[in-house]
């Protein structure tokens, strides 16, 4: 029996979604039996950042790309230097390449700090069904004063680490094809290094009280916001390490399945192509990523913060590798719940304090020698690095003068396309049927994004500022509900 | 004996979208020779970690360039800016009401605060103003520097 041909099919539209970086919207679509079939995570924005770089030299990529975003302006500097060094075919000098991995390390701290202080704190803190009006980071400041300003003091920590690197918090043009342009001076490193201390303690006072609530009241969300079996794709160093930059020897891009079985290792960027294809969608400007050897469906992958602990043996230090064995008590050799993403944040902030804390110890990070200097040797080059959201890729081709031909850029965000609409799909039959719709339930569906902390600026090179509108419209068209906020 | 909090100037802007970056240009002119007293900071937008500085200084002045703005020849002149109580929009960047709100939300604090907006004639890919917008960013020094030194 087919009841869904005597009732009328539904949408309920979110849009935008709200606390994330960027323009985006929900649907959800109810059979006539308000039982949701699918959702749908929409982005409505569009820049084409790869076609205006065309024709620019390719020295100017990594200030260029930097203006992609202002959230994660670092991981494209970063990147864009990388791809700039291997146009020219040269090695970086030692410091250069220690100086951009602590700019990195910054930026993953920063980046997280405010994804998990400010823009989801509020939900767990103030709970899903509170005040819309209030479940942000003016509620939290009322709720918990102490943790705000912590979060704002984390944050200030890293992006002070990159101005002190880079002259400038946003778009510092520092990291430049052949290194650096500027060393580390000793009182800037004692500068830095004076911050650890605090920056440890929020951190550990985070962990703590996420693990409290898991424990205490979140149990449902790990298992119903993107609990379920995938790829995940990422960075692994030497021996199996966490890692976040190619410049190390021996990173290369590893692929797992859920079951813990390494389906490719040591994969070199270069070859990207052979192993990531592009699935395109008519609803979204967002492209779908996925493994190439396994197709669409079951190649879809993860990446970002629970990609890099799942894919990584260890860690590399101490604290950031207990907290790496406690969630794997808690969520499994491969962790599967997207949830943990947050959990997985702070993790990774506390391995970036440690490994800059050893990068600040080591007498080469003030070396004077930061750049190496060369002509094109190379027209074609990919640079990768893990960017706070994930795994990024740059793509350029250059003519004899250093001009660029094509640029293609492979997102991080774009990479979770896959597991964002699985993990919101999962919410929405988890919570939603047409007949009981409330705010907070829409909230939980756009939770599911947040796990991911997307960043839209980038996956599709805009931005932009989010109300809030949920339309549910009936298989005719008409518009039956609508919810407003923002 | 106390030491007095600083006066906080903070420009505002791009420098690579034309006359967009007026605001943080005029910041960057001032603080190669900051007047006694006012803490000169630069920026691309305004982030919530700048409430802490807000929320330690005596007074500040947001600069910015406005698209339009006052017409040609009109006087620039400081707006007063009330903090906001609603919640931001967006999470990196802030408005300055809003971040005055963040800055009374965290520190119980907020300085009293004014902001000049500079008329801007476009937002081009590119690192120069404007003729117009450039005299106006002249006409503006001498008012920043009177408004620094006001109660000093």
């Amino acid at each position: 029996m087919d009841t869904d041909k005597a009732a009328p099919h539904r949408t309920i539209t979110i849009d935008p979604v709200t606390r994330i970086e960027g323009h985006a919207k929900i649907s959800i679509h109810l059979d006539g039996r308000g039982a949701v079939q699918s959702a749908r995570f929409h982005v409505t924005e569009y820049r084409g950042f790869e076609r205006f770089c065309e024709g620019r030299p390719f020295t100017e990529m990594a200030a260029i790309t930097a203006r992609i975003c202002g959230i994660c302006p670092v991981s494209h500097l970063l990147t864009a230097a990388r791809t700039g060094d291997k146009i020219l075919a040269v090695t970086i000098p030692p410091a250069a390449e220690k100086l951009r991995r602590l700019m990195n390390l910054a930026q993953l701290i920063q980046s997280h700090a405010l994804s998990f202080f400010h823009l989801s704190s509020p939900d767990f803190l103030l709970g899903w069904d509170s005040d819309p009006g209030r479940r942000n980071i003016f509620g939290l400041i009322a709720a918990n004063p102490e943790l705000a300003r912590s979060g704002i003091r984390l944050r200030q920590f890293g992006q002070g680490v990159i101005e002190a690197l880079g002259g400038r918090k946003i778009h510092a043009a520092w990291a430049v094809p052949g290194g650096v342009r500027s060393p580390l001076s000793p009182e800037l490193r004692d500068h830095i290094r004076a911050g650890l201390p605090e920056a440890l303690a929020i951190t550990g006072m985070g962990l703590e009280l996420f693990k409290r609530l898991l424990d205490s009241q979140l149990g449902e969300e790990l298992q119903v916001f993107g609990n379920f079996p995938s790829l995940f794709l990422g960075l692994v160093g030497r021996d199996g390490l966490w890692e976040h930059s190619r410049g190390a020897d021996g990173a290369g891009i590893r692929v797992m399945a859920s079951n813990g079985a390494v389906l490719a290792d040591g994969l070199n960027e270069d070859d990207y192509a052979s192993f990531i294809a592009e699935a395109v969608e008519p609803w979204s400007y967002l492209k779908f990523p996925y493994y190439r050897p396994l197709g669409p469906e079951a190649g879809s992958y993860r990446v970002g913060p629970l990609a890099r602990l799942n894919l990584c043996e260890r860690i590399g230090t101490e604290a950031a590798d207990r907290e790496l064995l406690e969630l794997r008590q808690r969520g499994g050799r491969v962790v599967r719940a997207s949830f943990l993403y947050h959990l997985a944040r702070l993790i990774e902030i506390l391995a970036c304090l440690e490994q800059m804390q050893q990068l600040l110890d080591d007498a080469e990070i003030t070396a004077t020698h930061v750049r190496a200097r060369a002509s094109v040797n190379r027209h074609e080059a990919v640079g990768v690095s893990e960017a706070p959201r994930g795994t990024l890729l740059h793509h350029y081709r250059v003519d004899g003068n250093g001009l660029i031909e094509r640029v293609n850029l492979i997102i991080a965000t774009g990479q979770n396309n896959s597991a964002m609409n699985r993990t919101i799909t999962q919410i929405a039959q988890h919570y939603i049927s047409g007949s009981r719709l409330s705010e907070g339930l829409l909230n939980r569906v756009e939770a599911g994004i947040r796990c991911f902390d997307p960043c839209l600026s980038c996956s599709t090179h805009a931005a932009g500022q989010m109300p809030l509108q949920v339309q549910l419209f009936g298989a005719d068209g008409a518009l039956l509900q609508e919810l407003q906020r923002g | 004996m106390t030491t007095k909090a600083p006066a906080l100037l903070i420009g505002i802007g791009n420098r690579l979208r034309g006359d967009d970056g007026a605001g943080y240009r005029l910041a960057q002119i001032l603080a190669r020779r900051p007047p006694p007293g006012l803490q000169v900071l630069a920026r691309q937008q305004l982030t919530p970690e700048l409430a802490e500085p807000l929320a330690a200084a005596s007074r500040v002045l947001f600069v910015d360039a406005v698209l339009g703005g006052s017409g040609h020849g009109a006087e620039l002149a400081l707006m007063p800016v009330e903090p906001a109580v609603a919640a931001p929009p967006c999470s990196h960047r802030l408005t300055p009401a809003q971040l005055l709100g963040l800055s009374q939300g965290l520190y119980g604090r907020c300085p009293p605060a004014w902001q000049l907006l500079i008329p801007g004639h476009g937002w081009p890919i590119s690192d120069q103003l404007s003729a117009a917008t450039a005299a106006a960013c002249r006409g503006a020094l001498p008012l920043l520097r009177r408004w620094s030194q006001a109660d000093a």
